[in-house]
């Protein structure tokens, strides 16, 4: 007997901001074992989207489900971890214990920053910035949630870095649904399995993969 | 048996890392208060060094609410959400006084 696979479905989500609609009626459906890209331009309301869904931000309607179960926002019981566009490890939260609070193990992260074993006891601002961002992305990544959402997660990153991170992706996706949104779109559609274009306020999911469709 | 009890606290040890983000002011401010209420045990005192405790632990709440919002993700990515991490910060720093303060009072 396979063992089934995790699913998160979001739909119904409306954001809006003063009298602005950032979101109308969404749907994103983002299963264990696959990347999913969300595009779109600046502004367009992906990182909102995201946040929504994970809780950040308080949207006027949405109906989040993890397979078939209804949740009220997806950090609950650490179901989604989720790497916003900045530092999110506090400065005074050591290495070490960042990694202990979200169960991530050590040997997971040296071979991609040798530097961490040099600074478990100290702050992330240890780190340099390209380092210290590949560090809160291995966190997420190798937490114990279903689902990675990252906004922006190659900002900041070496080319060979971001190859190095998408390979972690792919192996990370057996175990969980990775939800990503960047605007290095080459490298997106490069590692997802599926995308979804953001387009006046629509999402909507496409095969096609040439840059004027997607944007 | 320690592996057992750490497993079982470390839920709540969550909590600390929540309450680092101002222990060190807030720590202060019930320092200087319990030595008020050392040096004038009235009512009066008490009373008023409560409030001046609220409000500056309020304060150092609303700072973090302003200036480092973004550490929330970090606590969210552990299960603990907006509304929880400023409860318990405030919840955890009023007991932490009014422990002292209570102890002090039984002291003296």
């Amino acid at each position: 007997m396979t063992p089934s696979k995790n699913i998160l479905e979001a739909d119904s989500i409306v954001v809006s901001y003063d009298d602005r609609i950032i979101l109308h009626n969404v749907y994103i459906r983002v299963e264990q074992g696959e990347i999913v890209g969300l595009l779109g331009r600046n502004g367009c309301g992906k990182s909102t989207m995201l946040k929504a869904i994970f809780g950040a931000v308080a949207a006027e309607h949405k109906t989040v489900r993890i397979n078939g179960t209804w949740m009220k926002d997806g950090y609950l019981k650490s179901r989604i971890t989720m790497l916003p566009q900045f530092d999110m490890v506090p400065d005074n939260v050591r290495l070490r214990q960042a990694m202990r609070l979200l169960g991530v193990d050590v040997d997971l992260i040296k071979d991609t920053i040798p530097n961490v074993v040099l600074l478990l006891d100290h702050s992330p601002l240890q780190l340099s910035g390209g380092e210290r961002r590949v560090f809160e992305l291995l966190l997420v990544l190798y937490s114990g949630s279903q689902f990675c959402f990252l906004d922006e997660p190659f900002t900041g990153l070496s080319p060979v870095m971001v190859e190095k991170i998408i390979a972690i992706m792919q192996e990370v996706k057996k175990t969980k649904g990775i939800l990503i949104t960047d605007h290095l779109y080459r490298q997106v559609t490069s590692c997802a399995d599926r995308i979804y274009s953001f387009r006046d306020g629509i999402l909507r999911e496409t095969k096609d993969r040439q840059l004027s469709s997607l944007y | 048996m320690a592996q057992i009890l750490f497993s079982m606290a470390a839920p709540s040890m969550k909590y600390l890392y929540v309450y680092r983000n101002i222990a060190v002011p807030a720590s202060l401010v019930t320092v200087l208060s319990c030595f008020e209420i050392w040096r004038n045990e009235s009512l009066l005192a008490v009373s008023v060094l409560s409030w001046v405790k609220i409000f500056t632990t309020a304060l150092l709440i609303l700072y973090i609410h302003l200036f480092r919002e973004h550490t929330v993700f970090f606590f969210m990515n552990l299960g603990i959400g907006r509304f929880k991490f400023y409860v318990s910060m405030f919840a955890l720093d009023m007991t932490i006084f009014f422990v002292l303060a209570t102890l002090i009072l039984v002291v003296k």
